[in-house]
């Protein structure tokens, strides 16, 4: 599986996959928007205001498994040297600084109806910021520094110094005192949240995820169409 | 129209704005990631075809040369 993401594989990507992926990106995201704005039930709490949560947990998830999946690749690419690493993580990084301010943005519109006000700067929230700023950081390495091997470094120490901040995040509900409340879904125990709206989350998911693969794609072939371009140029 | 689903309960100026927010920011991504890929695929592909008729050249040349009287052995 993993020689596809080869340099001369994703160069043969047609547009059929592309294509293809975008045709259920819209059926999921269609049947994800039904069930999230109009079948899921309000929250007794919280009312209608907890339709915002299937934009915002997808969102931050993916805004956090990107910047994972960076990092790890970042480490890897500084110990093994493989030259289609910094492509891939390279290409990975709008699309996750997109979900992180798409999770703020919306994480800051829960909050007004639920604590009462846009903004704190409580432990979640400034450690996400955080994460964005690391963001920011890598994609500007790469627009800015123009030698490659330079910028691949300065980008996978920032990387990794970005990857200390997930467990910050991650755990920033449980070893301080925020207004963020404690995750409903983990991987180590069932899910706290009803079927009902569990459901909408996951097809919310599924279709982010469907979306960040298409971007992901894309960004990946006209990376390596880059890179071999500047080949030929430096050859000649 | 149903004024109730748009209302949402008093929430549908925090959720409308949510969704559209999201949906926008993907949609400019997307977009932006297309222009980006067609553009460089476009280059991409001048160079190549300029490379591959430079080849034929190259190969036509050859055959030019190894069809003359003087590099033909009896």
């Amino acid at each position: 599986m993993f020689k596809n993401f080869f340099p001369n594989k994703i160069l043969s990507l047609s547009n059929n996959l592309l294509n293809s992926l975008l045709v259920y990106l819209i059926l999921v995201m269609f049947l994800g928007l039904i069930y999230s704005l109009y079948i899921s039930p309000p929250d007794y709490i919280q009312g209608d205001s907890v339709r915002i949560m299937y934009v915002h947990v997808p969102s931050s998830f993916i805004s956090l498994a990107c910047f994972g999946i960076i990092g790890i690749a970042s480490i890897l690419n500084l110990v093994f040297k493989i030259k289609f690493i910094p492509l891939m993580s390279k290409s990975l990084a709008p699309v996750g600084c997109t979900f992180t301010l798409i999770s703020i943005v919306t994480g800051s519109l829960w909050g007004k109806p639920t604590w009462g006000t846009w903004w704190a700067w409580d432990a979640r929230l400034t450690s996400m910021v955080i994460l964005l700023l690391f963001y920011f950081g890598y994609i500007f390495v790469w627009k800015f520094v123009s030698s490659f091997n330079k910028a691949n470094k300065i980008s996978s120490i920032i990387a990794i110094i970005g990857l200390l901040n997930l467990p910050v995040i991650k755990y920033s509900v449980d070893w301080w005192n925020t207004l963020h409340q404690p995750s409903s879904i983990t991987l180590t125990s069932a899910p706290t949240i009803h079927y009902s709206m569990l459901i909408p989350l996951i097809i919310m998911l599924a279709g982010m995820i469907i979306y960040l693969l298409i971007i992901f794609l894309m960004k990946y072939k006209t990376e390596t169409i880059k890179f071999k371009m500047n080949k030929i140029k430096n050859k000649k | 129209m149903n004024l109730d689903f748009l209302n949402l309960g008093g929430y549908g100026q925090f959720v409308w704005p949510a969704f559209i927010f999201t949906f926008v920011s993907c949609i400019v991504l997307y977009v932006k990631t297309r222009n980006e890929l067609l553009k460089q695929e476009k280059i991409f592909s001048k160079e190549f075809n300029k490379k591959q008729s430079a080849k034929i050249e190259i190969a036509k040349h050859k055959e030019v040369l190894s069809a003359s009287p003087i590099h033909q052995t009896y």
